[in-house]
C-alpha cells in the first residue's frame, strides 16, 4: 500500500510540474506561431539562419518558461537567462557588426561618396515612425500607449537593420525586445516583397531605365584608410554610435588590411555564426505568451511595416532629387537600398532596374547606398540614444 | 483604466508633440550632417590618394616602354595580331584580357606584350592557385 501511495504521489508531482498545468492558453498560441515560423524558415527559406533559431527559442520558452528564469537565492537561472545577457547588455549586436564589417566591401561607397546621402535619406522611416508611435500612444487606445523610449525603439525597425534595432531597444525599452526583434527580422526577410511596389509607385519608367556611369576603381590604400577615418569621426562626434560603428569598422579594417586574414575569416564565419545562434534563440525566447500576445505587439508589427515603407520612400525620393540635380545621371532606384538590409535591398534595386532595362546593372551602384545605410542607421541609433536614453 | 489613459494621454499630447518633432528634426539633421561630412572627407582623401597613386603609376610606366617585347611569346596566327598569344588561347580570351587590362590599368590593348598560360609552380605538382590555397590553410601562427 505504501508503495502504491508513493507511486501515485510521484505521478502527481510529475503532472503538477509538467507544462500542461503550468502553461496557460497564450503559451499554446505562441507554440502554434513558433511552428508556423519554423515552417516559413525551413520550407519557404525566409532568412532561415535567423528565423530558425528565433522560432525554436520561441517554441522552447513557451513549453518550458523556466528556461528564461532569473536566478533566485536558492536556484540558478535558466540557460537562456544567461545567454540573454549578451542581448540585454548590448554585447551581441556590436559583435554581429564586427562580422558584417569583415564581410562588407565599402569600395562602391568610396568610389561614389554621394551614396552617403541616400543612406541618410532612408533613415527617414525611423524618425517618422517615432512620431507615429507617439501619436498612437496619445490616442488613448487601451494597451497601445508607448513611452518616448518605446516609440524610439519601434522607429528603429525602419533602419532595416536587426542588430541596430536590438541594440537601441535593449538600451531604451527592453520590455519590447521580443516583438521588435521579430518584426525587424521578419521585415528584412520580406524586403523583396515590400520594396518594389513603393519603388515603382514613386518613379517614372524613364527614371528607372537610367544607366549609371561605371564606378572608378578604388585603391587598397583608400579602403584601408576608410574604416580608420570613419571610426575617428563618428566616435568623436556621436559617441553613442561608437560601439556599433567602431566594431563595424574594426571588422572592415581586418578585411581590407589583408594582414590578419585568419581573424577576419573567424569574424565573418565562426564568430558570426555563434553569435547568430545565441542572439536568435534568446530573442525568440523573449516572446513568451504573456508578453507577446498584447495590443502593443500588434501596434509594433504595423508600425514596423510603416517604418520600413517610409525608409524606402525616403531613399527613393532623395534618389529622384539626385536624378534631377545631376541631370539624369543617378537612377533613383538605388535610393531604396539606403535602408541597410545588406545585400538584399541592393539586389532588389538591381532586379527592379533590370525589369525596365535588361542590360542595366545597378547592383554595384546600389551597394554604395546599401552599406551607407548601415552607417546611417547606426548614426540614427546614436541620435535616438543620446536624446531618449 | 481606459479613461485614465485617455486623460493622461491628452494632458501629455503637447509635450509629446514637441518631443516628437524635436527628435525628427534633430535626427534627420544630425544624420544628414554626419553623412555629408563623411562624404566630403571621403571625397577629399579619395582625390588625394587617387592622384598620389596615379603619379606613382605614371613614373615607372615611362621606362617600361623602352623594354623590348618579351621573348617568351611566340608569334601565332591569332586573330588579334597586335597581342602575341600562345597557340591554343582563343581570340575571345585575348580580347577579355586586353579589356581587363585596359579597365584596371587604363592602357590600350597594344600595351599587352604577350599572353601565356601560367606554368605550374616550380617544384610542386600544384597550380599556383592550389599552392596559394594550401599555404593559406597550413601556414603557422
Amino acid at each position: 500500500m505504501e508503495i502504491w501511495n508513493g507511486f501515485v504521489q510521484a505521478l502527481q508531482r510529475i503532472w503538477e510540474t509538467s507544462g500542461f498545468v503550468g502553461n496557460d492558453w497564450r503559451n499554446y498560441i505562441m507554440i502554434v506561431i513558433a511552428l508556423a515560423l519554423l515552417y516559413l524558415a525551413i520550407k519557404k527559406q525566409f532568412e532561415p539562419l535567423l528565423l530558425l533559431p528565433i522560432a525554436f527559442g520561441m517554441l522552447l520558452v513557451n513549453l518550458y518558461p523556466a528556461i528564461m528564469a532569473a536566478p533566485t537565492e536558492d536556484a540558478n537561472g535558466g540557460l537562456f537567462y544567461y545567454l540573454y545577457q549578451g542581448v540585454k547588455l548590448g554585447i551581441y549586436p556590436p559583435l554581429i557588426f564586427l562580422g558584417i564589417g569583415a564581410m562588407t566591401d565599402f569600395g562602391p561607397l568610396i568610389a561614389n561618396p554621394k551614396s552617403f546621402l541616400l543612406g541618410a535619406a532612408a533613415q527617414l522611416g525611423i524618425f517618422l515612425t517615432f512620431i507615429g508611435a507617439m501619436f498612437i500612444g496619445n490616442l488613448g487606445i487601451e494597451g497601445m500607449s508607448f513611452t518616448p523610449q518605446e516609440a524610439g525603439s519601434i522607429g528603429s525597425i525602419g533602419g532595416a537593420d536587426g542588430p541596430t534595432a536590438i541594440f537601441v531597444t535593449s538600451k531604451l525599452a527592453e520590455n519590447l525586445l521580443g516583438p521588435i526583434a521579430v518584426a525587424a527580422y521578419s521585415y528584412m526577410a520580406l524586403v523583396p516583397i515590400i520594396q518594389p511596389p513603393i519603388m515603382k509607385a514613386l518613379t517614372t519608367k524613364k527614371e528607372r531605365a537610367v544607366v549609371m556611369e561605371q564606378l572608378r576603381p578604388v585603391s587598397k590604400l583608400e579602403k584601408i584608410l576608410f574604416p580608420i577615418i570613419v571610426t575617428i569621426l563618428i566616435a568623436l562626434l556621436l559617441p553613442d554610435a561608437a560601439p556599433l560603428v567602431g566594431m563595424l569598422m574594426l571588422g572592415n579594417l581586418m578585411r581590407e588590411s589583408g594582414v590578419v586574414s585568419r581573424i577576419s575569416n573567424t569574424a565573418q564565419n565562426e564568430l558570426m555564426n555563434i553569435i547568430t545562434i545565441f542572439l536568435g534563440v534568446t530573442v525568440g525566447a523573449t516572446a513568451s505568451g504573456e508578453v507577446f500576445l498584447s495590443g502593443q505587439t500588434i501596434g509594433i508589427i504595423i508600425m514596423g511595416l510603416l517604418a520600413f515603407c517610409f525608409g524606402t520612400a525616403g531613399g527613393v525620393l532623395f534618389g529622384k532629387l539626385m536624378y534631377k540635380v545631376t541631370g539624369g545621371k543617378v537612377n533613383p532606384l538605388i535610393g531604396s537600398a539606403g535602408v541597410s538590409a545588406v545585400p538584399m535591398a541592393a539586389r532588389v534595386s538591381q532586379k527592379v532596374g533590370q525589369e525596365e532595362n535588361p542590360s542595366n546593372f545597378l547592383l554595384m551602384h546600389a551597394m554604395g547606398p546599401n552599406v551607407a545605410g548601415v552607417i546611417g542607421s547606426a548614426v540614427a541609433a546614436g541620435v535616438l540614444l543620446s536624446i531618449l536614453g | 483604466m481606459h479613461m485614465l489613459l485617455t486623460a493622461s494621454g491628452n494632458a501629455n499630447t503637447g509635450a509629446d508633440g514637441i518631443l516628437a518633432l524635436t527628435v525628427l528634426i534633430t535626427g534627420m539633421v544630425v544624420v544628414f550632417l554626419m553623412l555629408i561630412f563623411l562624404t566630403l572627407i571621403i571625397k577629399l582623401y579619395g582625390n588625394i590618394v587617387y592622384s598620389v597613386t596615379n603619379k606613382e603609376k605614371k613614373k615607372p610606366a615611362e621606362p617600361a616602354k623602352a623594354v623590348s617585347p618579351a621573348p617568351a611569346a611566340p608569334k601565332t596566327a591569332a586573330p588579334a595580331p597586335s597581342i602575341p598569344a600562345e597557340p591554343g588561347i582563343p581570340a575571345e580570351v585575348v580580347a577579355a584580357i586586353a579589356a581587363a587590362v585596359y579597365y584596371t590599368e587604363g592602357v590600350p590593348a597594344s600595351a599587352v606584350r604577350s599572353i601565356r598560360r601560367s606554368r605550374k609552380a616550380a617544384g610542386s605538382g600544384r597550380s599556383a592557385w592550389g599552392l596559394a590555397g594550401v599555404l593559406e590553410e597550413t601556414r603557422p601562427f
